[in-house]
């Protein structure tokens, strides 16, 4: 498949897992077997790294897709892609362990609780399309530059974990984890949008 | 104390969940105050989505979509909301809001949200210095102050590096003066009295890590003075 074509299915399927948490906030099942289908694996391999074992592994992921159907009335395709959003609901099961650890408290969510300011940033309606630019910065990387990127951001090994598993002096993984993200980065740069 | 800014190694850490609870809280709240903090820190999540997506799946049970629908079954009827009665009823929360929660209610959201979640109790930590103790998880805490104009925040010791962060109001504690959104950062073995500044009463969130490795590159910046 050209290049092209191959962006333009990628696009596709974003777009359609999108579409797929929009109709969960509306109760559609079937659309939460797609996702189910698509994300819990992936969820599950990703905490497969955090837990210890399978059973758990697989426990925790359940508890992620059921807060993504509880929280689907949440999800902003213009902010973020389902893939990101369900990302960093996976991620904050860490967090989520350390809160249930504590006291009994308020419950945050309570509409009374909110903050008298709630506007959305100025930026809101543009931050879909600082999705799209992080992700053809990521593509135009070359594959070792992605490889550490994701040993760091995603494995979550420390530069010198990375630079002893790579066989790579610490000081060129740091300066080339420096590269590649701030290639990323400065697809944010508002000047350059 | 020295001024620091986040560097590439922690910002990865958050991303990918392996920093501490205090820790990411630490980072998102500063997120929420500076803009490129924030940039770096959505680029972060962006590749975590990319990478969950083209991850190789790990087979779920072959009955995990019967498991997930029936947990549904159950939030829908209504037999989930017992089991999360822990939570204080809105009466209460109305009634406490009213009392002394409205000073929380404009700090930066993970704060917020980590302080009603804890129970958003105030106690003495020194003379016109009270905390909140908002996360501990292993050698790491987090905690909110609230120190008003004059005064400082106890003397104390930590184990690890402490990271404060100003939320509200400035403080100085005469090596450096820190504004809202600064990051400053001490080591073990320093004993420091950060005093806030006259008018706005400060609000910081301090956090020490004590099994924190992802230090390598730790920037401190030293603020300059009369140049």
């Amino acid at each position: 498949m050209p290049d092209s074509s191959k962006q333009e299915a990628a696009a596709a399927g974003r777009a359609q897992r999108d579409a797929w948490v929009e109709a969960c906030a509306k109760s559609d099942r079937a659309a939460f077997a797609a996702l189910f289908a698509f994300y819990a694996p992936r969820v599950k391999g990703y905490l497969k790294r955090l837990a210890t074992d399978d059973a758990t592994a697989e426990e925790l992921a359940q508890e992620v897709m059921l807060t993504v159907w509880r929280k689907a009335k949440q999800f902003d395709p213009r902010q973020a892609s389902a893939s990101t959003w369900i990302f960093r609901i996976a991620r904050n099961r860490r967090i989520d362990m350390a809160r249930r650890a504590a006291r009994p408290g308020l419950d945050a969510d309570e509409p009374l609780l909110q903050p008298v300011d709630t506007q959305a940033p100025d930026n809101a309606a543009h931050a879909r399309d600082r999705e799209e630019r992080v992700r053809e910065a990521l593509k135009r990387l070359p594959p070792d530059q992605v490889h550490l990127l994701k040993l760091a951001f995603f494995e979550g090994l420390t530069h010198s974990e990375i630079a002893e598993k790579e066989g790579v002096a610490l000081g060129t993984v740091k300066s080339r984890i420096r590269l590649a993200f701030d290639k990323l980065r400065d697809r944010l740069d508002p000047d350059d949008i | 104390m020295t001024l620091i800014s986040l560097d590439d190694e922690l910002m990865a850490a958050r991303a990918s969940g392996a920093l501490s609870a205090p820790m990411r809280l630490l980072m998102d709240t500063q997120a929420e105050l500076k803009t490129d903090v924030a940039e770096a820190a959505f680029a972060g999540d962006v590749l975590g989505g990319a990478a969950l997506e083209s991850l190789a799946a790990e087979p779920m049970a072959d009955n995990a979509l019967v498991i997930a629908l029936a947990a549904i079954d159950a939030i829908e009827s209504g037999a989930g909301e017992a089991a999360g009665s822990r939570v204080i009823s809105r009466a209460d929360a109305a009634r406490m809001a009213q009392a002394s929660l409205s000073e929380l209610m404009n700090l930066p959201n993970p704060v917020r949200e980590s302080a009603l979640e804890s129970g958003a109790q105030w106690r003495f930590a020194a003379p016109g210095v009270r905390r909140i103790e908002l996360m501990r998880e292993g050698d790491a805490v987090a905690e909110l102050l609230r120190i008003e104009p004059g005064h400082g925040s106890p003397t104390h010791t930590h184990r690890g590096r402490e990271f404060t962060l100003v939320l509200t109001g400035a403080f100085a504690d005469g090596i450096g003066r820190y504004e809202k959104g600064d990051l400053c950062s001490v080591g073990e073995e320093t004993t420091h009295r950060p005093i806030a500044e006259p008018g706005e009463i400060c609000f910081a969130l301090a956090v020490t890590d004590g099994s924190l490795k992802f230090t390598g590159a730790l920037g401190a910046v030293q603020r300059l003075f009369g140049g």
